[in-house]
């Protein structure tokens, strides 16, 4: 795949001719040069993303693991969902195509009419479609959709299509925010802006002044949409239509209503379940000619396998010091708290983890989870609470996200309040650990090279009393294995070995001291632990 | 006044933030200072000329102690309850069972290990070097416990290259310490209202009384009350400072009979040029 660099920066496929299976796809340059259509396996793959993570990052210092929990943001775990939208954006992509091939007859002659808007094309056989995706906050749906439209271009170039010129820019979707007043110039002008940041035009400038009034816009938009080849429409948070002024949201909707009829072009909406009201009311009217692709409505996740799925690929990702396994009370736990959304859920398991880290208990346990979620879930618990009793009117009002960062920040300016000495206390517990996991790695190795257990415990023991800043496993095995190797009476140096690194031991004199029968204050002494600085005993 | 005793993690980062277990010298802050134990009536606060402040100590043996490392004229510095914070520096050489002593194991608060005092003393080189000391009754040295953590504490200070040792109280010269006990406060005249032009005239004829005189010392303080024309106890007062301010050397080791004479208490005078006279000679 060839990558251009348009001049303001973004970057452009040159489009490449592939032979089409299916055969109405062929002749069509905006089709032929998509990617091959993928089988759910692919599409699998290409969604899913799971952040990279090593269980060695859990003996990391705590303010460092802080930052590791970010990674979970990207955590992507593709659901049945999923494959369903992207399979059904899939085709709506290319059926909108259909109709808009840019070499058959009918479409040059609109093309180049004066008025892309014209009334009297409107019968033409229309291939465009809709789609609503309506969700909960939280569901996935703006970051699903990001993903899946991601999985084509977004700027094709093409410039010679089997021969003849077609030097010409394609733009696969294109998304945009309703405007959050509803109303309609709002929107004209986030049109001209979003195309201008693609493609490093200058309409907003040449259109977008305040003389202009929307009735002249959107003409302009229709045409410039056709023009662009554009494949996909997709409108995002729908429901801040409701918020319009009275009209508002109609006259948008009409415009939608008009783009799909007039253009061609396929309208994906998305919003919260609030925007049902508007979608329901005002673009009933558009939807009844429309042989719609259908509704999504994504609800929670159903506890079912689903969300066993979707917990279990996310539980790998703890890094406290000591990880657990998901139980099926933690689960049920989680579930309760996050009522399946997944979003929340996500959010939930970093911030349980930040505190686990912050506190410094460094394990998730159902409790802990419960604490967390009371405390950092307030904001949405009405809503939560709702769900788990089945209300729907709570429901539909947007579930406010609680605020990730914010509380990351806490949680770590916690860690940094602590002074430089407990900062170092913790280094010494994660050193510890890591020595401990070193000493063990290094036993275990030097078995395989055929010492007995014992003899490599005291080689090791010896290697990093030696270097006691030894901390790569491999310059430790060595170090410990030249050892062995530089004496030949195995059973002596063990014996030798042990007496040295216990030198001094008190524990030692203690016990020999046992085996001497006399006391523990007698031993000591003996040993010269006890001092008698001052003198004379009176 | 005592207070609540649990060691949590809130309490440890206040600690901390107070800045104990740092500084030398007035600057110094003990781990533990005496309200911060429940009392059981034998903590002490008294005032150190050595480190300049108040030291808390929590035991009898550790004021006893206390009183011997006050004598003893090569220290320079004491710190009492002295906790071992930077325990990454010896992590590397614990073993398990050591491991565990430096936490809690369910709420993960770092226990503290106290060594009591931590010394800075002057060698004879006149080079600063310091030694570390913990007290400990015989009794307790037989528990598995109290040997762990002594043993973290050995580690600790041999990683620092400072000598450690165990003090029990067999090794306090009780006399000794009791004889330091009285004498001291003895330094601090102005609480008993006398000023210090006064005492170095008092102890400049307290001297002369003492060398030339075979009498019991009780009633060499008396006549000096009654020549001086001072209150009752003066002379036993300038004796004590005389001992405390290191003018006249007695044997420390003995009990100060007031019945003795200069000889038995083996007096000797310490001139202001430092050079030592025989109390019985001159």
């Amino acid at each position: 795949m060839e990558i251009v660099k348009l001049p303001n920066g973004t970057e452009a496929v040159v489009a490449e001719y592939r032979e089409q299976i299916i055969k109405d796809y062929a002749g069509n340059p905006y089709i032929e040069c998509l990617p091959d259509v993928m089988s759910p396996q692919q599409v699998i793959e290409q969604l899913a993303y799971y952040p990279p993570f090593d269980p060695n990052e859990r003996l990391l210092e705590s303010y460092m693991r802080v930052h590791l929990l970010q990674r979970l943001n990207q955590f992507f775990q593709p659901l049945e969902e999923h494959l369903r939208l992207e399979s059904t954006i899939s085709t709506m992509l290319r059926n909108g195509y259909l109709d808009r091939n840019p070499f058959s007859s009918s479409y040059i002659r609109r093309l180049t009419s004066e008025d892309g808007a014209s009334g009297s094309l409107t019968y033409q056989s229309s291939s465009a479609k809709s789609l609503t995706l309506v969700g909960i906050s939280g569901s996935g749906k703006t970051s699903s959709l990001a993903k899946i439209l991601s999985l084509t271009p977004q700027v094709i170039v093409h410039s010679k299509y089997r021969g003849k010129d077609f030097p010409r820019y394609q733009v696969s979707h294109l998304r945009i925010e309703a405007p959050y007043d509803g109303s309609l110039k709002a929107l004209c002008l986030q049109f001209f802006m979003t195309i201008d940041a693609l493609l490093g035009t200058n309409y907003m400038e040449k259109h977008g002044n305040g003389r202009k009034s929307t009735n002249v816009m959107i003409p302009i938009i229709s045409k410039l949409l056709l023009n662009l080849g554009l494949g996909l429409l997709c409108i995002d948070e729908v429901q801040h239509l409701s918020m319009a002024r009275s009209g508002g949201g109609s006259a948008v909707l009409n415009f939608f209503t008009t783009l799909i009829n007039t253009a061609n072009i396929p309208i994906i909406l998305v919003g919260t379940p609030k925007s049902l009201n508007v979608l329901q009311s005002e673009f009933r009217q558009a939807r009844r000619g429309l042989n719609g692709h259908g509704n999504f409505f994504w609800d929670r996740l159903k506890k079912d396998a689903t969300w066993e799925l979707f917990i279990h690929g996310l539980w790998k990702y703890q890094w406290v010091r000591n990880s657990v396994e998901l139980t099926d009370e933690i689960s049920s736990i989680f579930y309760e708290e996050t009522q399946g959304i997944p979003d929340i859920a996500v959010k939930l398991f970093m911030m349980t983890q930040a505190r686990a880290i912050s506190s410094g208990n460094e394990t998730i346990t159902g409790s802990l989870i419960r604490k967390v979620a009371k405390d950092q879930l307030k904001l949405i618990r009405p809503m939560i609470d709702a769900l788990k009793s089945g209300r729907k009117s709570l429901v539909y009002q947007d579930i406010m996200m609680p605020d990730m960062m914010e509380f990351i920040h806490k949680e770590q300016s916690q860690i940094q309040v602590k002074s430089y000495i407990q900062e170092a206390q913790k280094r010494s517990e994660s050193r510890g650990q890591q020595i401990k996991y070193l000493k063990e790695e290094a036993i275990v190795r030097l078995q395989l090279l055929g010492l007995t257990e014992k003899l490599a415990g005291g080689l090791v023991y010896e290697a990093m009393a030696n270097q006691p800043s030894i901390s790569d496993l491999n310059e430790l095995v060595q170090v410990a294995y030249q050892l062995s190797l530089s004496d030949p009476n195995e059973k002596e140096s063990v014996k030798k070995r042990l007496r040295i690194n216990n030198e001094g031991d008190l524990r030692v004199i203690v016990a020999e001291g046992k085996e001497m029968n006399i006391s523990v204050y007698e031993a000591l002494k003996q040993a010269g632990m006890i001092r008698n600085d001052f003198g004379n005993v009176g | 006044m005592a207070t609540n005793s649990t060691w949590t993690e809130a309490k440890f980062k206040r600690f901390l933030s107070e800045k104990r277990g740092q500084g030398k010298h007035e600057q110094y802050h003990p781990w533990l200072t005496v309200s911060d134990i429940p009392s059981r009536g034998r903590s002490t606060r008294i005032f150190s000329h050595k480190a300049n402040r108040i030291v808390h100590l929590l035991t009898d043996t550790q004021l006893r102690y206390f009183y011997l490392l006050e004598w003893n004229e090569s220290i320079t510095d004491i710190n009492e309850q002295f906790p071992l914070l930077e325990m990454e520096l010896i992590v590397d050489q614990l073993d398990e069972s050591l491991l565990k002593r430096l936490k809690n194991s369910k709420t993960n608060v770092p226990h503290i290990m106290l060594t009591t005092f931590l010394v800075t003393a002057i060698n004879e080189q006149g080079q600063e070097y310091q030694f570390a000391r913990t007290l400990k009754d015989a009794a307790e040295l037989e528990k598995k416990a109290t040997i762990e953590r002594l043993e973290l504490q050995r580690v600790y200070w041999n990683s620092r290259k400072i000598n450690f040792g165990i003090v029990t109280p067999h090794e306090i010269p009780i006399q000794k310490s009791k004889n330091i006990e009285w004498v001291l406060p003895a330094l601090n005249i102005q609480y008993f209202g006398v000023s210090e032009r006064e005492m170095s005239q008092y102890a400049e004829w307290m001297s002369q009384l003492i060398t030339n005189t075979d009498e019991q010392i009780q009633s060499i303080l008396h006549s000096f009350d009654r020549e001086m024309k001072v209150e009752v106890g003066t002379g036993l007062l300038v004796f004590r400072y005389l001992i405390a301010s290191r003018r006249i050397n007695i044997n420390m080791n003995k009990e100060i009979n007031l019945k003795f004479s200069p000889e038995e208490l083996e007096v000797q005078i310490i001139d202001r040029g430092g050079e030592t006279k025989d109390a019985s000679n001159s």
